[in-house]
């Protein structure tokens, strides 16, 4: 009996590994239709570029300038403080 | 269990970047994915290791009945706002997706449980697909302990099931390895027929006339996917709403329970001598013994003692809680390095391996990544190295 994975293909993260590109925030729901999905996130996925936000990693204002605020009653950034006070990440 | 030494695939940073691992490489240039070596396992060892991984977790699943049962909330450090919070989230069983044991395993010896990282455990990106990707590269016949990617998908067609859609995933913003762990959590999510997006943790709306958490959209979030742990949820600003909102998230609130260290004494009293334990408690044991934070990460903040004497320490942000002692267990060694074994849980399977190496006395955020694999009769992974 095998162990291990009989296939793994990447689809979201093959597009960000291959194309240095961000599915952020600012995407939206990420359609399940995408053929994208190609083993080790390969080729095509640059064709796909329009339909993300070519915005990345290291960047700040992914929180900002979205739909809220005073007009909505919707405040933000109530979490996030114990992160950069630690100066890591939240994963273990 | 043995530690081979062979030659590491040519361009290897960019065959591993092509599978989501960009952070291979340490600031001061070290590797941090190491394919210089692998480890190499009969199938008897992965027995063993399967075995007390579904062991432990069996503990913890009783231990964390046990914290509920008597209401040993405070022992944790849990606000009293979110005991009837996380008693709720245990009683209804709340389903969870992963986490990874942190085990001492020298091959023969029953693995002794260092720590549990329940909560949000890394180095998946890691375990689950560039070990794989390494594997089908360098010894595609041989096997190895890491069906992580596939139980994951159907962890994720579980929640599809019992929960539905949509899933919104959250970390830190700025923070690559988080980001890249998050984003192959939400990969397989997406795989699992789910629809997904992420935002940064900083970036989750609360609206007080809605009583709702709301994405940027202003769209009610169903289930937010964290790689944030809960100790730092439950203390921010918008903590307090947690309980009375309709959110769910994953992992759920009992597995804070899990991920803090306060259950490491607790085990050892209610599964004294249990084979895949170590000695624990709220105080200094006898001779050799770690002290380690109830809600440290990533081997901050560790410190071996002799007695009264350090024998060695790390440094950190996590200096200011509690602390629990555990009895000191001799980390393995191989060619002179230390291994720890990092075994995951996924829907209730042990089915993957992740080893984590070591020069030095204790295991942290910048220690190696090795793979490894099944040992079979005729592998030989340098003569088939691909060019």
């Amino acid at each position: 009996m095998s162990r291990k994975s009989t296939i793994v293909t990447l689809s979201i993260l093959g597009l960000i590994a291959g194309a240095s590109m961000c599915v952020c925030c600012c995407s939206g729901w990420f359609d399940n239709d995408d053929d994208a999905k190609k083993p080790g996130g390969g080729g095509g996925h640059r064709s796909g570029r329009s339909r993300f936000f070519p915005a990345f990693f290291g960047s700040s204002g992914h929180s900002t300038g979205h739909s809220g605020g005073a007009a909505t009653g919707t405040s933000r950034g109530g979490f996030g403080s114990s992160g950069a006070h630690g100066g890591g990440g939240g994963g273990g | 269990m043995r530690r081979l030494a062979l030659p590491p695939r040519p361009n290897w940073q960019q065959k591993v970047e092509q599978v989501g691992l960009t952070f291979h490489t340490t600031d001061d240039g070290k590797s941090y994915w190491d394919e210089s070596a692998c480890y190499e396992f009969t199938s008897g060892e992965v027995e063993q290791i399967e075995s007390a991984t579904l062991a432990l977790n069996d503990l913890c699943l009783q231990a964390v009945d046990h914290v509920v049962r008597s209401n040993l909330f405070r022992e944790f450090g849990i606000p009293a706002d979110f005991h009837g919070y996380l008693k709720r989230s245990w009683d209804e069983d709340e389903i969870t997706i992963l986490g990874r044991f942190d085990l001492l395993y020298d091959g023969v010896n029953p693995p002794k449980l260092a720590e549990y990282n329940a909560d949000t455990p890394t180095a998946l990106v890691e375990a689950a697909i560039v070990q794989w990707y390494w594997l089908r590269d360098v010894s595609p016949q041989a096997d190895q302990f890491n069906s992580l990617h596939e139980k994951l998908i159907d962890a994720w067609k579980r929640v599809k099931n019992e929960m539905g859609g949509p899933i919104s995933f959250t970390c830190i913003e700025g923070h690559l390895e988080d980001y890249l762990t998050t984003t192959y959590l939400r990969d397989t999510a997406h795989q699992a027929g789910l629809l997904t997006q992420f935002l940064p943790i900083s970036a989750v709306g609360w609206n007080p006339q809605r009583q709702r958490f709301v994405d940027m959209h202003e769209r009610p979030i169903h289930c937010l996917c964290k790689l944030y742990p809960w100790e730092w949820l439950m203390r921010e600003s918008f903590g307090a709403s947690i309980p009375g909102a309709p959110t769910r998230w994953l992992e759920p609130a009992w597995k804070s329970l899990l991920s803090n260290k306060a259950l490491l004494p607790l085990l050892w009293k209610l599964f004294p001598d249990h084979p895949n334990l170590l000695p624990s408690s709220w105080k200094p044991l006898a001779g050799r013994h770690v002290r380690k934070p109830t809600l440290g990460r990533e081997g901050a903040n560790i410190t071996i003692y002799d007695g009264d004497s350090t024998v060695a320490s790390t440094s950190g942000g996590y200096g200011d809680g509690d602390f629990v002692y555990q009895g000191y267990h001799e980390t393995p060694r191989f060619g002179g390095h230390t291994a720890v074994l990092g075994s995951w849980m996924v829907n209730g399977h042990a089915c993957g391996l992740g080893i984590r190496e070591d020069d030095g006395w204790i295991t942290t955020n910048t220690s190696r990544f090795v793979p490894h694999r099944i040992a079979t009769p005729d592998t030989s992974i340098s003569a088939r190295v691909k060019p």
